[in-house]
């Protein structure tokens, strides 16, 4: 019977093991986290960087906030600033600039493993240090930089991921980096999705806690505020009122509902879409753009894995196949290569040394001179023509669209410049890296 | 158990217990009840240190009537000049929301705050050569559909309550800049 007992007892530990297992740590990859790295980062940066004109006026000791005052308003040694430490104007300056350094290497993922850090503190600073500036922003905000900070972030879509690529490519043109998937990846991605089920379902209680919600007339109220007053919406509500009540009504239903339903396969499109929708209405009739970003980049932790790869292999079919066809002797072009290669995430381009592996399109004369680009209907394109093909085509060269497509301008000086470099490739190489290693000629 | 094998064990428990810490904070941050208030005294230092002490309360319990910040300058001719400083800011920037909530500020604690904003109002109307300021709280009250079908605002006279938070001298500084700009 005892025996019987603590059988049944070892199988039900082990069978709450595995649940406990596959709602946690299951290997995931970063990507959704990284989305929203990427978009928190940037709203923080923009954000901030809105600031720099008011730095001492809000966040300085001589202006509206002096450090007793703020003080004040603080609950405990727990809430923190850097800014109580400082004394001297220019390490406001300095730490503010130093601050959205950070943010931008935040948001490109470059030493993500410690600037996040940097962020997280420098967010939490500026908001205790003026508490009276603070609204739902900035609690959502620092609580999803929390869980970025102990997320392994920066694995993908990130600087730090292309230097991890390109040293592997360095080594082997041909070689591929696996994507990166852990298990503590998976847990950081719950804790998020926990994170904003939380404060939907906090928000949904908090309304129907108020007479305005229940009367269906809270759309109406927020509307005619002197803060978010909107006479144009608020004619169409005058005359069809029955907006008014659905739409406070859809508020709660969404809010409740989140949290019950974002975790079923079959209702999350639907609850994800909502959610978003909501927040888009804040962002474009009620100005709170940066509030409903950052909400909207903490639901991107519900994104499946699944989708995400889907998307990536409709736009590698939309786009179709792209061969780069390079001077495999010339070290110099085998290390550009490394550096594109590294950046196209999504595996886009193929590549082929015409030295080792001649090309059926383009003569070994024409290769001499500059790299080709070939499309499958058997286009070829030369030189910074196939630069420009591809910086418009893979995501992780989009960055340089601004360079590639100015009007004119781009190929009046991006030609020659291409030219120039493809003539001087051979003393560009021994310039800056001493002599090929491998390559005999440039 | 080899070592490794032990490593791995110690770590998934260490992640474990912390998730399980993680997820409770969340959940009791913005909780009001009594248990979870009790809970609060371990939980604290952490939420705090954080910044994720919060409600979660948007618009809630209730969504509308705030009050519009208004100041009132009187130049040296006895002339009122009122400004509406919450029109002058862009929705879709970040100041609009702290500036506004600076002027929530005033609007809650003037006695705290009122002479600081006086300093720095007068300076930026100095070239009116003020002498005080006066500091309102416009009230919004109800304001139906129908009040929007006859043409009315919100903030038309017969729909607020007008609340005098205020009054200041400028300090001199702003009238004697002037004064010096203007020779």
């Amino acid at each position: 019977m005892l025996a019987t007992l603590a059988r049944a007892g070892r199988e039900s530990f082990v069978a709450l093991g595995r649940a406990w297992s596959q709602i946690w740590f299951q290997p995931r990859p970063t990507t959704p986290l990284e989305i929203a790295r990427i978009g928190v980062g940037s709203a923080i940066l923009f954000h901030y960087g809105m600031a720099t004109p008011f730095l001492f006026v809000f966040w300085g000791d001589t202006d509206w906030m002096p450090r007793d005052v703020a003080l004040m308003y603080l609950d405990g040694p727990w809430m923190q600033s850097v800014f109580f430490y400082f004394s001297a104007p220019w390490q406001w300056i300095a730490f503010h600039i130093f601050f959205l350094l950070c943010c931008a290497a935040f948001v490109v993922g470059w030493r993500t493993s410690w600037v996040k850090w940097i962020v997280l503190v420098g967010h939490i600073s500026y908001d205790y240090r003026n508490l009276t500036l603070s609204y739902g922003a900035e609690s959502i905000a620092a609580c999803l930089l929390f869980i970025l900070c102990l997320a392994p972030v920066g694995r993908a879509m990130s600087l730090d991921r292309v230097r991890a690529v390109r040293a592997a490519k360095r080594a082997n043109l041909e070689a591929t980096l696996p994507p990166y998937t852990g298990p503590w990846a998976g847990a950081c991605t719950r804790l998020m999705q926990i994170q904003m089920a939380v404060l939907f379902l906090y928000s949904g209680i908090e309304k129907i806690r108020g007479d305005e919600w229940w009367s269906g007339d809270a759309l109406w109220w927020a509307f005619t505020t002197t803060e978010f007053y909107h006479d144009p919406l608020l004619a169409l509500f005058a005359q069809q009122y029955w907006l008014v009540t659905v739409g406070t009504y859809a508020s709660i239903v969404i809010e409740i509902a989140f949290p019950f339903l974002i975790w079923q396969r079959a209702t999350r499109p639907y609850l994800l879409a909502a959610a978003i929708f909501l927040h888009v209405s804040f962002a474009v009739l009620l100005g709170l753009v940066y509030f409903s970003f950052i909400m909207s980049m903490g639901h991107m932790s519900f994104l499946r894995p699944e989708w995400l790869h889907s998307l990536g292999a409709w736009w590698k079919r939309k786009i179709g196949d792209m061969e780069m066809i390079y001077d495999g002797r010339c070290g110099f072009c085998v290390r550009s290569m490394a550096w594109l290669l590294a950046f196209d995430g999504l595996g886009q381009i193929k590549i082929r040394d015409f030295r080792t592996n001649p090309s059926p399109v383009v003569s070994d004369a024409q290769l001499e001179k500059a790299l080709y680009l070939v499309l499958p209907d058997s286009r070829a394109l030369p030189g910074f023509e196939a630069y420009r093909y591809v910086v418009l085509r893979v995501p992780g060269l989009w960055w340089q669209i601004p360079f590639f497509y100015v009007p004119v301008l781009s190929r009046l000086f991006g030609r020659p410049i291409y030219n120039w470099v493809a003539t001087h490739r051979s003393w560009l190489f021994s310039f800056r890296w001493g002599a090929p290693r491998s390559a005999s000629s440039g | 158990m080899t070592a490794k094998q032990l490593r791995k064990y110690i770590a998934y428990v260490a992640m474990s217990l912390f998730v399980a810490w993680h997820t409770l904070a969340m959940v009791l941050a913005p909780n009001s009840s009594s248990m979870a208030q009790s809970a609060r005294v371990v939980f604290q230092p952490y939420l705090s240190l954080f910044r994720m002490d919060t409600t979660w309360a948007f618009f809630a319990p209730s969504a509308g009537k705030h009050s519009q910040f208004r100041y009132v300058i009187t130049d040296a001719e006895g002339r009122e000049h009122t400004f509406v400083p919450g029109r002058e800011l862009n929705w879709y920037l970040p100041t609009d929301i702290w500036f506004k909530n600076w002027y929530y500020t005033i609007i809650e604690f003037p006695e705290s705050f009122g002479d600081i904003f006086a300093a720095w109002f007068c300076r930026e109307r100095a070239d009116l050569k003020p002498v005080t300021i006066t500091f309102l709280a416009i009230q919004e009250q109800d304001f139906w559909p129908e009040d929007h079908l006859r043409g009315k605002h919100p903030l038309d006279p017969e729909y607020v309550v007008v609340d005098t938070l205020k009054q200041a001298e400028c300090p001199r500084s702003s009238q004697t800049e002037t004064a010096t700009d203007d020779r």
